[in-house]
């Protein structure tokens, strides 16, 4: 009886049913129970890793190919001018190009590890969020690695995000731009701490000001250390326009964040334990 | 199945590594929401449901919103989109396109409503205006594009 009810209408249970098991994740995950969602994401983030991976490998060696054939052209412009004084000028800087950029980067990176007094982890960006929501990335250092859930990712310019699904292989980092994603900061100069917030629009905001602080435009913008996720004194940018209005308790201010994460490609993972 | 285990793969690599690279401020198309779409031409509305869950867990698992967003939005829109476009004329393009930006639209402005009930609740107006209108469009250009991609193909195919 039951079974000729479930094949009659099993249009409706079929779509039922699937939105009972959506609402029941997002409430397992909203109510941040430690078992099931967590489980799935890396199950299926750790599926999707090594096409993300490779496709990223790729993506990077035909960016490569293509800023080597930028540098010949230019190369050879400058060679018509100069064919008689710089003749080995060609060779070179065709061995340059990408690799010289990319050392470039990996160098800064490498000055930042020396620099820092945790140990880090250096990891590539695979792959950005699916969706127009949220501002994340995911990158190829997952467990397997020592990344572990809420830890710091910075990049050469400053403060990038936190690691927030960590699957063995790879792992999602939520940007400090996304809109539920909030950094206590300092400011350098007038001392005054607020909370850090992202937008849908991807600016970001201090909240929180003391109404007292002497903020002024160009000021650097820091961790706090406040909160237990961020370690103190990693830059996160420069106050660009302060929201003061008469009778508000706190006032607010705009920040332009020192990484430019359109085009984040090499990060660091922090780790809390301190480098031996 | 195949295809849309095919489709499945190239839509988690070109979304996450692909449309980035043709963001129009901030918004990119959904191409998950897209492959549903086109999916669903070949389904019932039972198995486009199901399609639109295992679409909706990878497209949850590649963004920071909770597991089970995406399953519910585009299991239920597998569903509707059949439904509705058996009512449809086959033969013209346009009324799929409009179903296409309302499915887009619909998706955009429910997922700020269950956002809100689960406490990640956004502004309304800064949401419309940065992601679900902008998105909207997107999509529905990319998906334009598809549908009289594959049409053109069909009338060349019928005359060759």
């Amino acid at each position: 009886m039951i079974l000729r009810l479930l094949v009659k209408y099993r249009r409706m249970v079929v779509l039922a049913s699937a939105v009972l098991v959506s609402f029941l994740l997002m409430t397992m995950e909203a109510r941040r129970e430690e078992n099931l969602t967590p489980f799935l994401k890396r199950l299926l983030l750790e599926s999707v890793s090594p096409l993300l991976k490779a496709t990223a490998s790729i993506k990077r060696t035909s960016q490569g190919i293509w800023d080597n054939y930028v540098d010949l052209r230019s190369v050879r412009q400058e060679n018509v001018q100069l064919r008689e004084e710089i003749q080995g000028l060609e060779t070179r800087l065709r061995e340059l190009g990408e690799a010289r950029r990319e050392n470039q980067r990996l160098k800064t990176l490498l000055d930042l590890r020396e620099k820092q007094p945790f140990h880090v982890t250096p990891a590539v960006v695979i792959g950005k969020d699916a969706t127009n929501w949220f501002h994340s990335v995911l990158i190829d250092r997952g467990s397997r690695y020592g990344v572990a859930r809420h830890m710091v990712v910075i990049a050469s310019g400053g403060l990038v995000g936190q690691a927030v699904d960590v699957a063995p292989s790879s792992a999602r980092v939520q940007l400090i731009t996304d809109p539920v994603s909030s950094v206590g900061v300092l400011l350098q100069n007038s001392r005054a701490t607020g909370l850090l917030v992202g937008a849908q629009s991807g600016r970001l905001r201090i909240r929180y000001l003391p109404v007292r602080a002497d903020v002024r435009a160009g000021e650097p913008v820091i961790t706090s250390g406040l909160g237990g996720v961020y370690p103190k004194g990693i830059l996160v940018g420069k106050v660009v326009a302060i929201d003061k209005r008469s009778g508000a308790l706190f006032q607010e201010a705009t920040v332009e964040p020192s990484v430019d994460f359109s085009r984040l490609e090499e990060v660091l993972v922090v780790s809390r334990e301190d480098k031996e | 199945m195949i295809w849309l285990i095919g489709g499945l793969i190239a839509v988690v690599i070109l979304q996450t590594t692909v449309t980035p690279l043709v963001e129009l401020g901030r918004v990119r198309p959904d191409l998950f929401l897209l492959l549903l779409y086109l999916a669903s031409y070949r389904m019932n509305p039972v198995q486009a449901c199901l399609a639109g869950a295992l679409l909706g867990l990878y497209e949850d698992a590649l963004s920071g919103g909770p597991l089970g967003l995406n399953v519910f939005m585009l299991s239920v829109l597998g569903y509707v989109l059949v439904r509705v476009r058996e009512e449809l004329d086959e033969t013209r393009l346009f009324p799929h396109v409009v179903l296409l930006f309302l499915a887009s639209l619909g998706s955009g402005l429910v997922t700020l409503g269950v956002l809100a009930f689960f406490g990640m609740g956004r502004s309304l107006a800064e949401s419309l205006v940065w992601i679900v209108l902008p998105g909207a469009v997107y999509t529905t250009a990319v998906g334009a594009l598809l549908l009289f991609g594959t049409r053109l193909g069909r009338v060349v195919e019928v005359k060759l």
